[in-house]
């Protein structure tokens, strides 16, 4: 566990209800932040994002999924929802609070459901023009893959801007379908690098989180906090926003302290300007360097 | 924003800063004199001085394995990232990184971790924890007498789980395991202010670890393990008056700091960032952190009309580290560890 002074505590919650962070950043900045995409080069679409010391990996793998027909209606339409398939990995040498295996464990999976209940929906990327083979029985699915390489705080919200730029880079290739005389379905996988369907269209629903966290007095809430912040938390408040500044989600994190509604509107108010940015910049950044 | 995959030709920009490249050949120039007197067979100190893991040195059996080196295929390899040293037969490799290794009398910054019966845990970035003997520390009110067990008792009082202190190493026992004290006024908890953690090859042994910058009103504990500790001077000086002013009338109750104490302007906030961005910048850029090159970073962000979070900004960090590195030769002395002068 990475530890904290109660006076350092002070030191910070001070600094934030002033507005004036340890870092000298005020409470609704960003740190500057580099995105490199397509890493990974036997992957359908990766990407890695720096933020400070925070450093994330995301890769992106696309499998044949085949739904069978002896499922209900219903079974049916929850398997449709399941387009992507999360893990996260936090490296044990990334931070001192990973070094506990079974801490570590718990911690990998709420990453990966979290950002699995954000990004489950339909809506999220188009499926029937992009991952459908053969409706309602052949689909891609997307395994992503997301390494935690290094952390200074604020993981989740660098690993779904990571996810949404991985995506961008994601290539599916072109299938052919091919139906026998026994109604048997076999694909024929073109080979030609450059004849796939790229994502690159399909990102524009994909949400980002914004966390915001609440130190210090009641309305007091930053964004983007180190990992020294995250120790003085109170609550914290996930924001799923997308390029719309629609609201995706939103999830308190539990066991801790509650929240104001007026704080809830506030933070929503914030969250919805930064999501925004960022990803209008982001899209901006990506379609310059394709 | 996006960066293209650097060529493999770049990472030795990564690796080399201007800075420590001036290091290497301010070192170079140094081992040429050495090679003068003594023309000694070793091709591998002509050649290649620093090392990157798996990179041979030697054949086997030509030279003995040092600490960061292992013997494979009949070749001896380096293990760590760093320079090669020799002594005679014997060569080692000193990593760029590593943990710190204390020495008697060095001044350090730990974080208390546990407390055992008559002794406090404490983490300095070692490869083990440090200990406070309870019989290494000053009482509060400054009295001398044997320590009882309603002294062991009552040790949360004096340092609880994970407070700062401030401290110099005593003694290193047989065993490795390392005594700390704070056996001086100027020693003991750290209170309100900001806690940051560099590398610790990067700080400087100099007869001075507490610096009071007269500039920006701020003060700095560079302690040689790499924690750091940055506090305001004005109130640093009124907490220090008020605990004084307590220990000397009822050091029997537990202290409790009034608030306006604790209070710590916006302007002085700042200049508390500045620093301490400033002195990340340089561990970023891998050079060595003392006063000076705080202060010449600090001066130059000012120059350039920075805001402190500017200075985390890559564009930036890459131009005053550029900067550093062209500063005339006085920058370059600082970089020998041994020469520079002590500021008072």
């Amino acid at each position: 566990m990475q530890k904290i002074s109660n006076t350092e505590i002070y030191f910070i919650e001070n600094g934030i209800n002033s507005n004036l962070r340890a870092d000298g950043r005020s409470r609704n900045d960003y740190r500057h932040f580099s995105l490199e995409t397509g890493e990974i080069i036997h992957a359908s679409g990766s990407a890695r994002l720096k933020i400070s010391d925070t450093e994330v990996l995301v890769g992106v793998k696309a499998e044949i999924k085949e739904i069978k027909n002896a499922q209900s209606n219903n079974d049916k339409q929850q398997e449709d929802l399941k387009r992507f398939i999360f893990t996260v990995d936090c490296c044990q040498s990334a931070s001192s609070e990973f070094t506990e295996q079974k801490r570590l464990d718990q911690y990998n999976i709420e990453l990966a459901k979290q950002l699995e209940r954000l990004y489950s929906h339909p809506s999220v990327v188009d499926v029937d023009k992009y991952l459908t083979i053969v409706p309602g029985k052949f689909y891609w699915n997307l395994c992503i893959d997301a390494m935690v390489l290094d952390s200074d705080g604020n993981l989740l919200d660098a690993l779904s801007i990571a996810i949404r730029a991985a995506l961008y880079n994601t290539v599916l290739p072109k299938i052919k379908v091919i139906t026998s005389e026994y109604q048997e379905i076999t694909f024929e996988v073109s080979e030609d690098p450059e004849d796939v369907i790229s994502l690159k269209d399909a990102i524009e629903n994909v949400p980002i989180f914004i966390t915001l966290n609440q130190i210090g007095s009641q309305s007091s809430f930053i964004i983007d906090s180190t990992l020294q912040e995250e120790l003085c938390i109170n609550s914290k408040l996930c924001i799923g926003i997308n390029q719309k500044s629609m609201i995706c989600s939103i999830q308190k994190s539990s066991g801790m302290e509650g929240l104001e509604p007026q704080t809830i509107i506030q933070m929503i108010k914030s969250a919805k300007q930064i999501g925004v940015q960022i990803i209008s910049t982001m899209d901006k950044a990506l379609k310059l360097n394709p | 924003m996006n960066e293209t995959n650097n060529p493999i030709s770049e990472i030795n920009i990564e690796i080399f800063s201007p800075q420590k490249r001036l290091k290497l050949r301010h070192i170079e120039k140094k081992n040429e004199n050495e090679m003068e007197v003594d023309t000694d067979q070793d091709e591998i100190y002509k050649s290649r001085r620093l090392m990157i893991p798996g990179q041979s040195i030697a054949k086997e059996g030509e030279y003995l394995k040092g600490h960061g080196t292992f013997h494979f295929d009949g070749n001896l390899i380096a293990s760590v990232c760093g320079n090669i040293e020799r002594v005679n037969k014997l060569v080692s490799v000193r990593a760029f990184k590593s943990r710190y290794n204390g020495e008697i009398g060095d001044i350090i910054v730990g974080r208390i971790t546990e407390i055992q019966g008559k002794r406090w845990k404490v983490d300095v970035n070692a490869r083990q924890d440090y200990f406070l003997m309870l019989s290494a520390i000053n009482l509060p009110g400054g009295i001398q007498r044997r320590r009882t067990s309603s002294d062991e008792l009552q040790m949360r009082n004096l340092f609880v789980e994970n407070d700062l202190v401030y401290a110099e190493v005593q003694q290193i026992m047989g065993d490795g395991s390392v005594a700390i004290h704070t056996r001086n006024l100027k020693y003991g908890k750290l209170q309100n202010g900001c806690f940051l953690k560099v590398p610790s090859n990067l700080m400087k042994r100099s007869k001075m670890h507490f610096h009071s910058l007269d500039e920006c009103g701020v003060d700095v504990i560079l302690g040689l393990n790499g924690y750091i500790w940055i506090a305001d001077t004005e109130q640093q000086r009124k907490q220090q008056a008020f605990i004084q002013k307590h220990e000397r009338e009822n050091f029997d109750q537990p202290l409790v700091l009034p608030e306006d104490h604790k209070e710590i302007t916006k302007e002085s906030r700042e200049r508390i960032a500045r620093i301490k961005n400033s002195i990340s910048l340089l561990a970023e850029g891998f050079m060595v952190i003392h006063p000076k090159s705080i202060m010449q970073v600090y001066k130059q962000s000012i120059k350039m009309a920075l805001s402190a979070k500017d200075l985390l900004h890559p564009e930036y960090i890459r131009q005053i580290t550029t900067y550093l590195s062209t500063l005339p030769l006085e920058n370059d002395s600082n970089l020998d560890m041994h020469e520079y002068p002590e500021e008072q």
